[in-house]
C-alpha cells in the first residue's frame, strides 16, 4: 500500500492501518500513545502493566470482528478500550481482596513516599480501585453507571466510594496545603 | 512436514483444545463443584457438539468453549459423548433434548459418559445453584443491512444478512431485524458494486464464488445495546488487488453507522 | 476563592501526560508486524477448517497438551472470551438446525481468528 497519509484524514488512516498499511499503524501510534499510556498509567500506577494495556489497546483497534467500529473518533475510543483493560485487570488481581491497601502498603509498592504537593502522588495514596473509579469518574467523564455496569456493582456502590476518595483526597490537600515547603 | 490442512486442523484444535495451565482435571469421577452460567434457565454446556450426525458413539464435541462449563467439567474437542445423566445421546432421534434435559439442573450433578481415544470416561461435577450470568442484557436493538452506504468516502458497501447467532431462517429477509442486547454473530455476503472492481477482478470474483460459495461469507459481531440501531455493511481494500480477491481478503463486515433508536 | 475541589480537579487537570518508552513503540510495531503476516497465513488455512472437524477425533490420538508457549500466553481477555462464548453458541445453533457446512464455515474460520494461532505449524 503506497498511498500518501493525508494529515488530518484519520479515519482515512484507520481504515489504511487495518488492512495492513504499516506506515499508518505507526502514524496512529505517534498520535495517540501517549494519551492512552497516560490514562493506563493513571489508573494502574505499573509501567509495566501500562505498557501491556497499550499494546493490546493498539493491536485491538485493528480487529475487524468486533473492534474499532469505522468513522468514530479514535481517541476516545482507545481511551475507553485501554480503561477497560485497567479495569479487568483489577477485577482479577483483587478478586480476593476487595479491602483497601493501607497508605503505608501504597507507599512501599510505588517506593518513593507520595508528596500531597505532587498532584499525582495525592493519587497515589488512592488504593487501586478507589483510584480507578475517581479518575474515570471525574477526569474521563465515566457516570456512575458505566462503572458500576464494568464492575458489576450498583452506581450507588461507584457514588460512595468516589464521594469518600474525593473528600479524602480534598482533606489532604487542605493538610498538606498549609505546609507547604 | 506440516501441510496447509494439518495447519488448519491445529488451528481447529488448538482453537478448541487448550486447557489452561495447571488445570489438571482428573479424567475419572472426583466430583468437582463447578458454577452454573446459566443462559435463559437452562444451563449452557459452553461446547459445540455435531448434532448433526449420531452415530452408535454418541455426538462428537467439535468445540469446547474457554472458561464454559464443558471445560471445567474437563470435555475436550474430539470426545464423543455417550450419554448425559445415563440417558442414551446414541439412541435417539433428538440427542440435544436429551443432553438439555439432562443440563437443565434437576439433580445436583451432571454426569457425562464419553469416549475418548476410544476409551469410555465419565466426566461428572456437582452443579452450585446460583453463578455469574453471562452476557446477559435487558433490551433490545436493531441490526440493518439497508442505508445509504457510504461508498465514495469511506468505502463501505451493501451486504445481506445471511443468518443471526447461527440461525439462517430468518423471520423475514427484510433486512431490518429486531435482535436481544448482547452479543449478536452475524454472517453477511457482501453486495459491493460490480464497479467496484477491474473487469478481470469481477471475473475472479465470479470464479471464486462458484467454487467457494457461502464458504466466502464473513461473520461480524456486534455487541448491541439497548435501544441503538447498527448500520452493518461491507468495507473494501483500496485497491481490490487480484490475490486479495483470491484469498477472500479484499473485504471486510464492519458497522459504519450506530444509531439511537428506541426499541420495544 | 477555589473550593478544595476544584483545587483538586485543577491539579489534576494541570498533570502532564506521561511519555512511553520508546521500545514499547518498536515492541508494539513488532507484534503489529507477526500479527499481519499470521493473518496473512491464517486466511488460506482457515478456509479449510471446516474440512479437517470431521477428522479431528482421528487426530487426538494423545491428549493436547499444553505447551509452554500457550501456557504463558497472557489469559485471552474479556472481550474475546465474550466473542468466542457469542460464536460457540452461534455454532452450535448452526449444527442444531443442520445448516450444511458451507453455511458453517464461516463461523469456524472467525474462531480460529479470535482465538489466534497459539501452535507453530513447525511445531508438528
Amino acid at each position: 500500500m503506497n498511498s500518501p497519509i493525508i494529515a488530518g484524514d484519520e479515519p482515512a488512516l484507520v481504515r489504511k492501518a487495518r488492512w495492513g498499511d504499516h506506515a499508518a499503524f505507526d502514524e496512529l501510534y505517534r498520535l495517540h500513545a501517549a494519551a492512552v499510556y497516560t490514562l493506563a498509567h493513571r489508573l494502574t500506577g505499573n509501567p509495566a502493566t501500562a505498557e501491556d494495556i497499550t499494546q493490546e489497546t493498539f493491536l485491538r483497534m485493528l480487529q475487524f470482528l468486533n473492534g474499532f467500529k469505522d468513522g468514530l473518533p479514535l481517541r476516545p475510543w482507545l481511551k475507553r478500550v485501554a480503561a477497560n483493560a485497567a479495569i479487568d485487570r483489577l477485577r482479577r488481581d483483587r478478586h480476593h481482596l476487595m479491602d483497601e491497601v493501607t497508605e503505608e502498603q501504597a507507599h512501599a509498592e510505588n517506593g518513593t513516599p507520595a508528596s500531597a504537593a505532587d498532584a499525582a502522588g495525592l493519587l497515589r495514596r488512592l488504593p487501586p480501585l478507589q483510584r480507578t473509579l475517581v479518575w474515570l469518574h471525574e477526569m474521563e467523564g465515566w457516570t456512575h453507571a458505566e462503572l458500576a455496569a464494568r464492575f458489576r456493582q450498583s452506581p450507588s456502590w461507584s457514588k460512595s466510594i468516589v464521594s469518600r476518595s474525593l473528600a479524602k483526597l480534598r482533606d489532604e490537600l487542605e493538610t498538606d496545603t498549609g505546609h507547604c515547603r | 512436514m506440516a501441510t496447509l490442512s494439518n495447519i488448519a486442523c491445529v488451528l481447529l484444535l488448538a482453537g478448541a483444545a487448550c486447557t489452561p495451565a495447571g488445570a489438571t482435571m482428573p479424567a475419572t469421577t472426583a466430583p468437582a463443584v463447578l458454577l452454573s452460567a446459566a443462559q435463559d434457565g437452562a444451563l449452557d454446556l459452553g461446547a459445540v457438539i455435531d448434532f448433526r450426525r449420531v452415530d452408535v458413539e454418541g455426538v462428537t464435541v467439535l468445540a469446547v468453549t474457554p472458561g464454559g462449563l464443558g471445560e471445567r467439567l474437563g470435555l475436550r474437542a474430539g470426545d464423543r459423548i455417550v450419554a448425559a445423566n445415563g440417558q442414551s445421546l446414541a439412541a435417539t432421534n433428538r440427542p440435544s433434548s436429551v443432553l438439555a434435559t439432562a443440563l437443565s439442573g434437576s439433580g445436583a450433578g451432571l454426569r457425562l459418559d464419553i469416549v475418548r481415544d476410544g476409551q469410555r470416561r465419565t466426566l461428572s461435577g456437582a452443579l452450585d445453584g446460583q453463578g455469574p450470568v453471562a452476557d446477559k442484557i435487558e433490551g433490545c436493538g436493531h441490526i440493518s443491512s439497508g442505508g445509504t452506504h457510504p461508498r465514495a468516502t469511506r468505502d463501505v458497501f451493501p451486504v445481506v444478512v445471511l443468518s443471526i447467532d447461527g440461525d439462517h431462517k430468518l423471520p423475514v429477509r427484510s433486512g431490518y431485524y429486531r435482535v436481544d442486547a448482547g452479543r449478536r454473530v452475524l454472517v453477511v455476503r457482501e453486495l459491493i458494486d460490480g464497479q467496484r472492481f477491474s473487469e478481470f477482478g469481477l471475473k475472479e470474483r465470479a470464479r471464486q464464488r462458484e467454487r467457494h460459495g457461502a464458504r466466502l461469507d464473513k461473520v461480524l459481531i456486534v455487541d448491541v445495546q439497548p435501544d441503538t440501531s447498527y448500520f452493518v455493511g461491507a468495507q473494501t481494500s483500496r485497491p481490490i488487488s487480484t490475490s486479495a480477491i483470491r484469498d477472500n481478503s479484499y473485504w471486510e463486515p464492519v458497522v459504519w453507522r450506530t444509531v439511537a433508536e428506541s426499541c420495544r | 476563592m477555589t473550593t478544595p475541589g476544584q483545587r483538586l480537579r485543577k491539579r489534576f487537570t494541570a498533570l502532564p501526560q506521561v511519555t512511553p518508552p520508546p521500545s514499547l513503540g518498536e515492541r508494539i510495531g513488532r507484534a503489529h508486524r507477526s500479527r499481519l503476516r499470521r493473518l496473512r497465513a491464517g486466511a488460506i488455512a482457515a478456509a479449510l477448517v471446516v474440512a479437517c472437524v470431521a477428522i479431528v477425533p482421528a487426530l487426538q490420538r494423545e491428549p493436547m497438551r499444553a505447551t509452554p508457549g500457550v501456557a504463558s500466553t497472557p489469559a485471552i481477555d474479556r472481550e474475546k472470551l465474550a466473542d468466542v462464548r457469542a460464536l460457540d453458541r452461534a455454532l452450535q445453533t448452526a449444527y442444531e438446525r443442520n445448516a450444511s457446512d458451507d453455511e458453517i464455515a464461516p463461523l469456524w474460520a472467525a474462531r480460529a481468528r479470535l482465538l489466534g494461532r497459539p501452535i507453530h505449524p513447525a511445531d508438528i
